[in-house]
């Protein structure tokens, strides 16, 4: 049922409902906010690439085959932002995660008990340690709960890459987590 | 089945995604594989730790920014579609103009290049490597004398261990024993915590958060690591121009360090 009503909205859209892309926005820009902020842990850089995104697919929709899923489609490109986004990052300053700012942003998520904040802040380290598409895999895989088969079209990769990847990922942060936390 | 294969596997499989025949099977080899079953209990830790968070980042955000944030999407869609059709109608009204004086549209065009190369190319004409240039500013700071010398100690083991990863032949990647590089590594994340409270400059302390994250990947590495692996390391130290960045910091410590010598003498 919600599917058929995203389609219908996509070909509104297509024919220049603007109504339409509000409806598309207000169905997805929780999810896309969700998404960015797992790749970049911050407020504004997320709510930045969720806005560019939603933008870019509204430029896109032209090129969007409606036999696709839309939701995959939005993934891909906010995946692909974040990922531009955390680029340029890099260029700019070291390629480390502020431990100032998870821990800031740990407590404005929820409220834990100091192990637990300790655990977050150290996975969130983790995390952003990892190889970008390992780290892209974790979040969509894991994290998202998405299917192996949409992770692969998000990533534009083969499903026996996102398992590998899948694999080392877990593998790379458990490892990471126990130095860290016996550190 | 491949022990690759079964260790790809084993997410779905504990996650009992895997169809029937399939999870059999990955069954029957964890019960004769004692390296897979070993990759199992691992994946089964990482998915126990890395419990998904029960808030999602969006949930803590209001109804009321929701809405604004959707009234700003449409808008931003909207004035670029004002901006592409502005664009539009202007060059419909004055294309002609263009194309009738060839010479003209080609004078503009080769200007306006040529200032556009000029915007580019500035920034190559610049003397001063600005990462000099901030570590000479170094030079006038005076941390606390200890700290000055362990951080002095600190970043000279890191520029060692850093040179000798560096150093490292593709080609004896795999065959050599790197568990003197992963115990240095190990001892210098312990070292560079105990400046967490210690009074440092604040170019120091970014330089020991940038190398700390290159030194934990060392510290993680198996003893006779894989080739994909030493080599992405050594892609890190390059693109962040650790070596560079390490050696200045030393030559900025021990000049602090004769400095404060002199005036003490």
């Amino acid at each position: 049922m919600a599917e058929s009503l995203e389609r219908q909205l996509v070909c509104q859209v297509k024919e220049g409902s603007q109504e339409a892309f509000r409806e598309l926005v207000q169905m997805k820009m929780k999810q896309a906010y969700d998404l960015a902020y797992s790749f970049v842990n911050d407020h504004d850089d997320a709510e930045d690439i969720t806005q560019e995104s939603f933008v870019k697919a509204y430029q896109s929709m032209a090129n969007f085959r409606e036999d696709a899923e839309f939701g995959t489609w939005l993934y891909r490109i906010v995946t692909n932002t974040a990922l531009d986004r955390l680029k340029q990052k890099k260029r700019k300053k070291n390629r480390t995660l502020s431990l100032d700012d998870s821990e800031v942003k740990t407590m404005a998520i929820s409220h834990v008990n100091q192990d637990e904040m300790d655990l977050s802040i150290h996975i969130e380290r983790a995390l952003h340690e990892l190889p970008t598409l390992q780290r892209a895999v974790v979040i969509l895989r894991h994290y998202d709960g998405l299917s192996t088969r949409d992770v692969s079209k998000i990533l534009q990769c083969s499903e026996g890459t996102v398992k590998t990847h899948l694999h080392r990922g877990l593998k790379k942060m458990r490892s990471t987590l126990n130095f860290l936390v016996e550190a | 089945m491949r022990h690759r294969t079964v260790q790809n596997l084993l997410y779905d499989y504990l996650n009992d995604e895997l169809s029937a025949p399939e999870a059999a099977q990955v069954r029957d080899h964890l019960a004769r594989c004692n390296k897979c079953f070993g990759e199992q209990q691992i994946i089964k830790e990482s998915i126990r730790l890395l419990q998904p968070k029960q808030v999602k980042p969006s949930e803590s955000l209001s109804e009321t920014y929701w809405h604004n944030f959707a009234v700003e999407i449409l808008h931003q869609v909207q004035s670029g579609a004002k901006k592409e059709n502005a664009l539009k109608l202007w060059w419909e009204s004055n294309r002609y103009w263009f194309l009738s004086r060839k010479s003209y549209s080609l004078s503009i065009a080769g200007g306006l290049a040529l200032v556009i190369l000029a915007v580019f190319l500035w920034p190559l004409t610049r003397s001063v490597d600005p990462e000099v240039g901030n570590s000479i500013r170094l030079v006038s700071e005076s941390p606390d004398e200890q700290v000055n010398q362990e951080l002095s100690d600190y970043f000279h083991k890191s520029k060692i261990l850093l040179v000798g990863i560096s150093n490292i032949r593709s080609e004896d990647v795999g065959n050599i024993d790197l568990s003197v590089e992963r115990d240095a590594a190990r001892n210098l994340v312990r070292q560079a915590r105990t400046f967490d409270h210690k009074e440092v400059d604040a170019r120091s302390r970014m330089l020991i958060k940038a190398m700390e994250k290159i030194l934990i990947e060392l510290a993680n590495m198996e003893e006779r690591d894989g080739l994909s692996d030493v080599e992405l390391i050594r892609t890190g130290i390059r693109e962040e121009n650790m070596l560079f960045k390490i050696r200045m910091a030393e030559t900025a410590a021990g000049a602090r360090q004769e400095n404060s010598d002199k005036n003490n003498n």
